[in-house]
């Protein structure tokens, strides 16, 4: 109801020609049944689905974001205006100077921009599989090349692995890019592992740390790397607007390293950032009631929906993320298909994780929706399934 | 446990600041906190100063756009895939070519910025006019091309002649920037000529043809580079949403080009790059005739105001096919862009080595009445 409920009062000018909002059928799950933006085809059964598969906040933007966000959309058809310092308050929340900060649409742009200044000339990026790919997509389309190491056994990543392999190919080495938490698996690189890579491999290697998912994380083990960037390392840190802060459509991520490595990388960069987000995030640094909110009642439904799988028989990779993974004993591809017959989306393939399934953690309506599913799809529990 | 969570979520939204705003309603209870929330005066439009300096859209975004946006924000935490897909289909419909031959970017300069980091080659040359747009020099580490700047002719249009010389002699990679209208001068370049050259250019020579303003453009010698991309690999054509559609803050452009080089560009497109408020504002303004017609007429009366109190003070003008001209200023245009500041009006940055003109967007009417009126004064005071 709360998305809803901030539309009606989003650009209150327009409140008027939304009068008749309330009058529209609803959902059985709170968010408006809504006509698709005017001369765009219709995006026939989006609505209806239980968005497991993206690992986006399904509560959206909070109410102070919002309120934010309103004051901006005047500035839509200009290229300068207040933007609340944004990129100022970034620099404050790390500690660190607005030299040190790169926006961008996104951290996908940041990770682009990374890739494209640090991999330019052909080199490698090394890292583990599976992880999120967007690097190694980047590497490839510009003709670089990936090694992509496996995950241990317990689903973490072997640092003295990529110690190794990044020492065996040093002169060819761009850059290392560990995901931390790992996407897909959820799974933190402990803050000790981290210095030890940073220890142990030369200290001319860029370090791409992706923290999209830092704050929904309980692990005493895990630190950012931020303070690593304060020490003078070549380390970027990511850090995205589009999870626990809901504005994964409004596109606001941004990187956070050494002064003169940022200057290298705004070669690459566009003036990529709307105005409305700008605001949103504005506000979405001071809201830390809606960030707690989040982060706990996320967390709550990841336990409580981990829980009833492994009661089932079922392995759940322990998470510190808005999703998890959930070991399913036969293709992912097959079960994802039985999902979106019942109108729930789930996680896409991660090779070479290919009978694990990545579910986002979305409402508690969603996750309901999820587990009965799975209970259809899953009728005998993981013993009758792991024999086929 | 639905309940409970909605009721929890409820009595977040009572605890925050906005259960004032649910009781008072409408745009009155939210006017004064969101003052308090912009703080007053900050940069550029809230300095109270008009912004004549960077060929925006006075009118702001049309109400069926803010409209779109309005819906779109319950879109705000959802990846825009399927809305960039959508989007994507109209432009592509709308321009007769295949979906796959279109390809959004936050604005143009991010499709320019694809083109530049894809083309880039050793020994490759950036070939482009003085002055003229001077985002695609930005975006690539200098060394990758050898820059080529080609002053314009003295009827200020591209000079193909020595650009095609530039491009094609020594038989690398070339990286065309054909910018038309041109900006900053406002003047166009023949697409006849163009088309010569483009017919007859050899694969390696790559023409990226900007047409940020070609919806403001009524003479018949100019017309777009589209059709080629139907038969030629070699030439991408950029487009925007930020000039007569208004959309400047919301990041939104694209380019149209042959499947393959799409595909090839595509590479260097961030991933979800576009926003959704950006998609759906875009969607409602695309054609959107009552907008552009509007736009037109604005832009014209600005124009003939401006045309009109330039040529009573003899300061030469250029010709314009676009939002803004380029004037000259009788003087040093730091000082003079400073004293208009210190009147209410930011104009042009530098474009050398035209350093004697400034570039001057159209505002409002009213706006640029009181801008002339600023510039007769200036003439009191032999300021110009």
């Amino acid at each position: 109801m709360n998305t809803r409920f901030s539309r009606r009062h989003f650009m209150g000018s327009a409140a008027a020609a939304l009068g008749a909002l309330g009058l529209r059928p609803q959902s059985a799950f709170g968010v408006a049944l809504r006509p698709p933006p005017p001369g765009l085809a219709p995006l026939d059964p989006y609505d209806d689905l239980a968005k497991l598969s993206s690992n986006e906040n399904p509560y959206g933007p909070s109410d102070k974001m919002m309120a934010s966000m309103n004051a901006a959309w005047k500035y839509s058809n200009r290229y300068g205006y207040p933007d609340g310092d944004i990129h100022e308050k970034i620099a404050e929340h790390h500690g660190v100077s607005t030299r040190n900060i790169i926006m961008n649409a996104g951290s996908g742009e940041t990770l682009k921009v990374a890739g494209i200044t640090f991999l330019g000339h052909e080199e490698k990026v090394v890292g583990v599989e599976p992880t999120y790919t967007s690097v190694y997509r980047v590497a490839s389309g510009i003709d670089a090349d990936v090694i992509a190491r496996p995950l241990l056994a317990d689903h973490t990543q072997d640092i003295d692995d990529l110690i190794k392999v990044t020492k065996r190919n040093y002169r060819d080495v761009g850059m290392v890019y560990v995901v931390n938490p790992n996407n897909p698996t959820g799974v933190i690189v402990p803050d000790s592992d981290i210095r030890q890579l940073l220890d142990g491999i030369p200290e001319d290697i860029p370090v791409l740390i992706d923290e999209a998912y830092h704050h929904f994380i309980q692990d005493p083990s895990y630190s950012s790397a931020v303070k690593y960037i304060k020490e003078g390392r070549k380390v970027i840190v990511t850090r995205t607007f589009s999870k626990i802060y809901g504005m994964a459509g409004l596109r606001l991520g941004y990187g956070i390293a050494p002064a003169e490595m940022i200057s290298e990388m705004r070669t690459y960069a566009t003036g990529s950032v709307n105005a409305l987000v700008r605001w949103g995030a504005v506000a979405a640094l001071e809201d830390h009631e809606s960030e707690a909110w989040v982060k706990d009642t996320t967390i709550k439904l990841r336990e409580a929906t981990a829980e009833q799988l492994r009661s089932q028989g079922f392995e759940v990779i322990p998470s510190e993320t808005n999703f998890f993974m959930v070991h399913t004993g036969r293709p992912a591809s097959e079960v994802r298909a039985e999902f979106r017959k019942r109108d729930v989306a789930v996680g896409r393939d991660f090779p070479p994780m290919l009978d694990y399934l990545r579910v986002s953690i979305g409402t508690e309506e969603e996750m309901k929706r999820f587990l009965v599913a799975w209970k259809e799809i899953f009728p005998d529990g993981m013993t009758a399934t792991g024999a086929r | 446990m639905r309940e409970g969570l909605q009721m929890r979520r409820r009595d977040f939204i009572r605890a925050g600041t906005l259960g004032g705003l649910a009781a008072g309603g409408g745009i009155g209870g939210l006017g004064d906190p969101l003052a308090a929330i912009v703080g007053g005066p900050g940069r550029g439009v809230a300095e109270g100063r008009v912004r004549l300096s960077s060929n925006e859209n006075p009118l702001g975004i049309s109400s069926a756009a803010k409209d779109a946006l309005v819906e779109a924000i319950v879109l705000a935490n959802r990846y825009p895939a399927d809305q960039h897909r959508a989007l994507v289909a109209k432009l592509a419909a709308a321009h007769e070519v295949g979906e796959d031959q279109v390809v959004l970017g936050t604005g143009s300069a991010e499709v320019l910025q694809m083109a530049v980091q894809a083309y880039a080659a050793p020994r490759a040359k950036l070939v482009m006019a003085e002055p003229t747009y001077e985002a695609v020099t930005n975006y690539q580490r200098t060394e990758a091309y050898e820059l080529v700047r080609v002053p314009l002719t003295p009827g200020h249009e591209h000079d193909l002649d020595r650009m095609r010389e530039a491009a094609e002699s020594s038989g690398h990679p070339a990286l065309v920037y054909l910018c038309n209208p041109n900006n900053p001068t406002a003047t166009i370049t023949s697409s006849a000529a163009i088309d010569a050259w483009i017919a007859d250019a050899p694969d390696h020579v790559f023409f990226l043809s900007d047409e940020a303003y070609i919806e403001y453009v009524e003479d018949e010698r100019m017309w777009s580079s589209l059709p080629w991309i139907a038969k030629k690999r070699n030439v991408l054509v950029v487009r925007t949403f930020s000039k007569i559609y208004g959309l400047a803050g919301l990041r939104i452009g694209y380019g149209i080009a042959h499947p393959d080089t799409a595909a090839r560009l595509s590479d260097f497109a961030s991933r979800n790059n576009i926003n959704q408020l950006a998609i759906a504002a875009a969607g409602a303004s695309f054609r959107d005739e009552g907008l552009m017609e509007k736009s037109r007429v604005v832009n014209r009366e600005s124009r003939q105001m401006v045309e009109a109190t330039l040529d009573e003070l003899g300061l030469e003008r250029m010709p314009t096919q676009a939002n803004f001209l380029m004037h000259r200023i009788n003087g040093d245009l730091a000082t003079y862009r400073g004293r208009m500041a210190e009147a209410g009006f930011l104009v042009g940055r530098d474009f050398p080595p035209m350093l004697d003109w400034n570039r001057l967007s159209f505002g409002l009417p009213e706006d640029m009445g009181r801008f002339c009126d600023t510039l007769r004064d200036f003439r009191g005071k032999g300021w110009t």
